[in-house]
């Protein structure tokens, strides 16, 4: 093996190995120190920003590879979009340590899906969609298009609701999202949706039938019949326990 | 008590009036007589208004400018109406009444109560377990698992809001697992799954 003259005595490996080391660290640092540079999306929470750095810094991300999901961040911030619902989302990718592309995929697909579910909620006769539960009911519809949830079911459900509580109707929509999940069809989710909305169901009523159908769904019974299962009784305004 | 003027008078309007009272004194049929002479002159002096005065007035109203719009509404507001302050107030609030509820109902928000969840995952071979979501914003080590027990399991009880919830556990630092317990599992978009967790239930007092 052809080892440099100079490192044959082991006072120079020494010197070489801590020579590494300092030059290792001192990227890392560099790195590091990158992030207290960068400037937060004009408007987002100081906290959020925070977290968020806090993840990055422990991260091999680089601000470059960041950036465009900080943009991101900041159009949404522009538009009236909830930015913790993007913030949160990104946080997860970092700390999951996927990569940049998928980051920012998944972050323009949050931000698509905020501005598709925004004017469902005010044609639905939701005016003050600009306060907090009525911003859970935005980042709710716009999970639930993630997942592909019927949008007429969605619409339907959104309308039927109007003028009830933020809170259930946030119940009702996580509700279609997970028989979506659950892998039931289109027609039965917007039904059950509209089945929800209609009969005034409490929130554990709605996360009780929830599960009830899912039980049902994966014993092979029809969505249908599932329906009939759950309403069989004229006057039931709740799910069988 | 009735004085004898008061009589005397009595006598002179009945008179007056057609009555058939008898024949009284002198000094009453003198003023009688005053009385008559009195009317006899105001019914001479009375002037009757003139036959046209009312289509001259009313063509006088119709060439009087009139203010259109926020001018006419100028005009009318300062008059003084006795039902407008109470009708604008009952107004008022009837449109507080309104609005207050409605915006009630769309923002409000039902107190959302606390809800205890157990969490296990059969791992025997890990060193450490802990449980990462959105309800800890991802955030690793905020939520470590207790074990393994004799069977391999690692176990956490923690007290979540009534809604939903996605997670999965990360096991020794470095493998993300989906709860395989799991009724529902979401796509997170970075390759793996959430799995999803709709919590409804006991109420825990805050």
């Amino acid at each position: 093996m052809n080892t440099p003259q100079t490192l044959k005595h082991p006072s120079n490996i020494v010197v070489f190995c801590a020579a590494v080391i300092v030059c290792v660290t001192g990227l890392a640092r560099a790195a590091a120190d990158e992030w207290a540079a960068v400037n937060p999306p004009a408007g987002l929470a100081a906290d959020s920003w925070r977290h968020l750095v806090n993840h990055l810094r422990e991260k091999p991300y680089t601000v470059a590879e960041i950036q465009p999901c900080l943009d991101l961040i900041a159009v949404a911030l522009k538009e009236g979009l909830p930015p913790d619902a993007v913030v949160t989302r990104l946080g997860e990718g970092v700390v999951k340590r996927a990569d940049a592309a998928a980051l920012r995929a998944t972050v323009q697909r949050r931000v698509d899906t905020l501005r598709t579910a925004k004017p469902l909620l005010t044609d639905a006769g939701h005016p003050f969609w600009n306060t907090p539960p009525m911003q859970g009911l935005l980042v709710a519809v716009a999970s639930a298009i993630e997942s592909d949830v019927p949008m007429a079911g969605l619409r339907q459900a959104l309308k039927q609701a109007g003028g009830t509580r933020a809170m259930r109707i946030k119940f009702v929509i996580e509700a279609g999202e997970s028989l979506k999940l659950m892998g039931l069809d289109a027609e039965t989710i917007s039904r059950l949706m509209e089945d929800f909305a209609a009969r005034s169901l409490g929130c554990g009523e709605i996360v009780r039938a929830t599960q009830f159908i899912g039980q049902q769904h994966r014993a092979g019974v029809a969505g249908s019949r599932i329906r009939e299962m759950l309403w069989s009784n004229p006057g039931a305004t709740s799910p069988p326990r | 008590m009735r004085s004898r003027e008061d009589d005397k008078d009595d006598w002179v309007h009945e008179t007056l009036d057609g009555g058939s009272k008898p024949p009284a004194g002198a000094e009453q049929q003198g003023r009688l007589q005053q009385y008559r002479e009195t009317l006899a002159s105001l019914e001479r002096s009375r002037v009757s208004a003139p036959p046209d005065l009312a289509a001259r007035v009313m063509e006088r109203l119709d060439r009087a400018p009139r203010r259109a719009g926020l001018r006419a509404l100028a005009d009318w507001l300062p008059t003084p109406r006795q039902w407008l302050v109470p009708a604008f107030a009952g107004g008022l609030a009837v449109a507080l009444i309104f609005f207050g509820w409605t915006w009630r109902d769309e923002t409000g928000s039902d107190e959302l109560a606390l809800v205890q969840v157990h969490f296990q995952l059969h791992a025997p071979g890990a060193k450490r377990v802990e449980l990462v979501g959105s309800f800890n914003h991802w955030q690793p080590g905020a939520i470590q698992l207790t074990g393994p027990d004799a069977s391999g399991h690692w176990t956490a009880t923690v007290r979540l809001p009534e809604g939903r919830h996605e997670y999965q556990f990360l096991v020794d630092g470095r493998q993300w697992v989906t709860d395989p317990t799991a009724a529902i599992v979401r796509p997170d978009g970075f390759g793996r799954a959430n799995a999803v967790l709709d919590v409804a239930g006991r109420e825990i007092p805050l």
